[in-house]
């Protein structure tokens, strides 16, 4: 390790299902950091720090209400940000470490407040993945919570198909990341999940030489053998106890028009995310859909009845 | 004008290919290809026909569709070439 950190913070950032929970456990096997499951504190505090904005531009909010009191919102923001780094120092140094970082999957919907909080007052380790692998994997966690987060189900109310939604979600979300980092080339770094699955060493050098943590070799073996601290987050992780690639590409396996749907959304976002673009065809004619529409029921009644269809 | 039938076998070829997901590029396609092995389920049939409209600028009959014509490469060009081979829209003059 090279000089003192500047800062004793980690925070993981990332559109939800990109890889944060995984690099979750990897900070967390670090020697000298903690990081406990989700605290949900960051996005707990950009939310108190939410405003209105009344007649003539007036903010109702906690910051112009306290400043009415005589606390300039510099104050606000370093007594909040100060109560929040409070309990992940305190969980690392129970935990006998001298580092924290913290991870929530939703903190990136808040992102321009979290910078306002305390964007310059600690090291991001921002995880970027595939737009389209994001989306399937936010559809299946859905599928199989049967429920909608709150800052996801915003989505799902503008763009009522969910990988529509999804693929908007993981836009905004990877546009911010990006804009933030290239603003904190200081104390933000960005790392493909891709990346990190195929070669897990190289990425954790690179993670512990930006974050100024002494690089161990038996780190990376630590993260997915040791058994991970139990709390809030994406349960996936918890049985896996090997690094993988499995999940890269799986949007392969959608079909061709849902793919292409997605596309339309992403293919930008993909382009300067350094992803080549996804096969994407103009949106059809509503004669065309019509027509697809007719065929495919068509089509479907040519099939050969199986044991199923009798039940 | 009417195609040939080594003209029509060829566009036909063309544009089934990308519809068969399971047919590496380059390899050969021979009438008794099981065109269901090489990928051609029920959706890419769907957009085998859509393809097939727009370019031959028909529309394929329903009488027409049958589970035995996406069999093969046989199947489907007989079954579809008298339909197909008509002077398309494009071709026709007023």
């Amino acid at each position: 390790m090279t000089g003192a950190p500047a800062h004793d913070g980690i925070i993981v950032m990332g559109a939800p299902r990109s890889g944060t929970t995984l690099m979750r456990r990897i900070l967390d096997a670090h020697p000298d950091v903690a990081c406990p499951g989700e605290t949900m504190l960051l996005a707990a505090c950009a939310r108190f720090l939410q405003a209105d904005t009344v007649v003539e531009g007036l903010d109702v909010g906690v910051l112009s209400g306290l400043q009415f009191a005589g606390f300039d919102e510099e104050f606000v923001l370093r007594s909040l940000r100060e109560f929040a780094f409070g309990f992940h120092r305190e969980y690392a140094r129970r935990q006998g470490k001298s580092r924290w970082a913290c991870k929530s999957a939703l903190d990136v919907y808040y992102l321009d407040v979290i910078e306002k909080l305390c964007g310059a007052h600690a090291y991001f380790v921002c995880v970027q993945r595939h737009g389209l692998d994001v989306a399937l994997s936010l559809k299946e966690l859905s599928d199989a919570t049967e429920a909608y987060l709150s800052e996801i189900h915003a989505y799902i109310k503008r763009y009522p198909r969910p990988f529509e939604a999804f693929c908007h979600a993981w836009v905004d979300a990877t546009r911010a990341t990006r804009a933030f980092v290239a603003r904190h080339p200081e104390n933000a770094l960005l790392v493909k999940y891709e990346d990190l699955v195929a070669d897990p060493a190289a990425v954790a050098r690179q993670i512990a030489a930006f974050v100024r943590v002494d690089w161990t070799p038996e780190w990376i073996a630590q993260a997915l053998h040791g058994a991970p601290t139990v709390g809030l987050g994406d349960w996936k992780t918890y049985g896996k106890g090997a690094i993988d690639a499995d999940s890269i590409g799986r949007w392969r396996s959608l079909s061709e028009d849902t793919i292409s749907m997605m596309g339309r959304i992403c293919n930008d976002t993909l382009a300067a995310s350094g992803y080549p673009p996804v096969a994407a065809h103009e949106p059809r004619s509503p004669k065309e859909a019509r027509r697809r529409y007719e065929l495919g029921l068509k089509v479907r009644r040519l099939r050969k009845p199986t044991p199923a269809d009798a039940g | 004008m009417s195609m040939t039938t080594d003209d029509f076998s060829q566009k036909l070829q063309a544009v089934l290919r990308p519809h068969l997901r399971f047919l590496e590029p380059g390899a050969a396609l021979t009438p008794d290809s099981a065109l269901g092995a090489l990928g051609l389920d029920s959706i890419a049939a769907v957009n085998l026909l859509l393809d097939l409209e727009q370019a031959f600028g028909v529309q394929i009959p329903d009488d027409l569709l049958s589970a035995e014509a996406f069999e093969t490469l046989a199947s489907l060009e007989s079954t579809f070439r008298p339909v197909l081979e008509q002077p398309s829209a494009r071709d026709r003059t007023p």
